[in-house]
């Protein structure tokens, strides 16, 4: 049976500076999935992160952590700019307090989102504060997401030199193959470009037992250790063996794309 | 004596009040005992008893002072930065210290700036106490020696407050980052495993930054400098030449095999 790599637990407790991950991306892209695997990642690895979920319409990592638990999400009151702006200045103000990293989903970015985020150099002020930005965008091979990422890249309100470009597999349609499903991305001249210019692009590898995992409660490295859930039974050994496949394929993934010092 | 200590103790106890027309020593002595003997049944009883015949008529007039609530020596708190209306005895800061204490205590932030900035002798300041009516153990005004001895006290004390109330806000400040990062502050990194490995993968070079991170759709550094790894075939690529050798790869596009390769696998597979 495969083994998790030691790639698995990678990120080590090592003294490292800490990350604000600014996830952006459509709705049902995979970014909440990206997200709660980075934080599981981070924790395990005893890194501490802040999470800060900011897509009110579909708060998917308010729900796998819940506000006011250890470790809960954070949420803005409401959609208005100015609570945004004082919730985005509240969490960045913990991450420098706390010296934790920061992982913030702004969902579809919203117009008050984008425009608090226009409003508060958050790239200055990592710089002056120490952080690593880290810009995730994520998409399906629908043309609809690469072009809403190019939106908000042509907005630039949180352009980074650390930009990680995520095609979720998740997403391929059934009966297509994932290198023709995003075939048309993959041709866009504006891709080539990002490329060119440092933007890492990196696959999500399809987990055929997302759904079953989520339904056990447990996290990923949990599911892949073959931990009893809540109701007392460890995952199906295929389950098991797919997650732990799942999270080195993912780990490959970054170490090859040289990100692993990006993340949190 | 023992009887009237009694009776004036009792009388302090059953009625929470105190006692001022009597010498300072005295009440001191009285309050001491009182103190001491508060938790005795058997002397609890005998006050009750005493409260009970005292509402009869029977007092101690010559000890006891009506209507000067308080604990020990509050009576003589009253009127020192206070209405003569308000009732000094019912919510007493810094209880069972004497008034020269309580009054630097509470008004440790004026002394403080005021020795700061106009550095007055201790003469002064025991004579600002003296006229706000502040009086020492024996009922006198407080002198120069007896103000500077307590205010090294009041100062030992801030500082022992002033640690406790830090320790607890650590202890605050560690259970709110454990709500807030799910990380427990004990779990790092003393509980970590010991065979943990701290990831080794050296940072890579960063570019710099050319003009501010902004409006355009690429980062500047890496501007004109496509990225490229290395293929298993020893091959640079680029980023996207990367992504789409890896979606063919799991699209069972994989680079075409020659037949040598082919039979070393089918024969590997066979000795498994």
């Amino acid at each position: 049976m495969e083994q998790m790599s030691e790639e698995g637990f990678a990120g080590a407790a090592t003294l490292r500076a800490p990350v604000l991950t600014v996830r952006h991306g459509r709705g049902r892209t995979g970014g909440t999935t990206m997200l709660n695997f980075l934080i599981e990642r981070a924790r395990i690895g005893g890194r501490s992160v802040l999470i800060g979920d900011g897509d009110r319409r579909n708060a998917t990592l308010a729900g796998l952590y819940p506000p006011g638990s250890p470790g809960g999400a954070s949420q803005p009151e409401t959609d208005e700019t100015a609570d945004v702006k004082d919730w985005i200045r509240t969490l960045v103000g913990r991450m420098v307090d706390l010296n934790a990293s920061l992982v913030l989903d702004l969902g579809a970015g919203d117009q008050a989102l984008a425009e608090a985020c226009r409003e508060i150099d958050l790239i200055a002020f990592c710089e002056a504060v120490g952080a690593e930005p880290l810009f995730i965008g994520t998409m399906g091979p629908d043309i609809e997401d690469f072009e809403h990422l190019l939106t908000i890249f042509r907005a630039g309100f949180f352009s980074t030199q650390h930009t990680l470009l995520v095609m979720n597999e998740n997403l391929v349609r059934a009966g297509k193959t994932p290198l023709g499903a995003f075939d048309k991305i993959l041709a866009r001249p504006e891709l080539i470009e990002m490329d060119g210019a440092g933007v890492k692009i990196m696959r999500m590898p399809r987990l055929n037992y997302m759904d079953q995992v989520r339904r056990t409660g447990l996290n990923f490295y949990d599911v892949a250790a073959g931990k009893r859930s809540k109701e007392g039974r460890p995952p199906d050994p295929l389950c098991q063996f797919e997650t732990r496949s799942w999270i080195n394929a993912l780990e490959r993934e970054f170490k090859e794309n040289d990100v692993v010092e990006w993340l949190p | 004596m023992a009887s009237v200590v009694r009776c004036v103790c009792a009388t302090a106890v059953a009625d929470n009040q105190t006692l001022t027309k009597a010498g300072g020593a005295y009440i001191r002595r009285l309050t001491k005992i009182i103190r001491t003997r508060k938790n005795d049944s058997s002397f609890a009883r005998e006050c009750r008893q005493f409260a009970w015949d005292r509402k009869r008529g029977e007092t101690l007039q010559d000890v006891t002072a009506p209507g000067l609530e308080g604990q020990g020596m509050d009576g003589r708190k009253r009127g020192v930065g206070e209405d003569e209306g308000n009732d000094v005895g019912a919510d007493i800061p810094f209880g069972g210290h004497g008034d020269v204490y309580r009054w630097l205590r509470a008004n440790f932030a004026f002394v403080t700036t005021w020795m700061a900035k106009q550095k007055p002798s201790w003469e002064t300041v025991a004579g600002k106490m003296a006229r706000e009516g502040v009086v020492g153990a024996k009922g006198k005004p407080p002198t120069r020696r007896s103000v500077w001895k307590v205010w090294k006290r009041v100062l030992r004390d801030v500082a022992a407050e002033r640690e406790r109330e830090l320790a607890k806000e650590v202890e605050r400040a560690a259970q709110e980052r454990e709500l807030l990062t799910g990380v427990p502050a004990k779990k790092y990194p003393r509980d970590l495993p010991k065979d943990w490995a701290p990831d080794t993968v050296e940072p890579s070079p960063r570019g710099a930054m050319t003009e501010p991170a902004g409006r355009s759709l690429v980062p500047v550094s890496g501007v004109g400098t496509p990225q490229v790894g290395v293929s298993p075939d020893g091959q640079t690529e680029s980023g996207v030449e990367r992504i789409r050798r890896k979606f063919g790869e799991v699209s069972g596009r994989g680079p075409p095999r020659s037949l040598s390769e082919i039979g070393r696998r089918m024969s590997r597979q066979e000795q498994d």
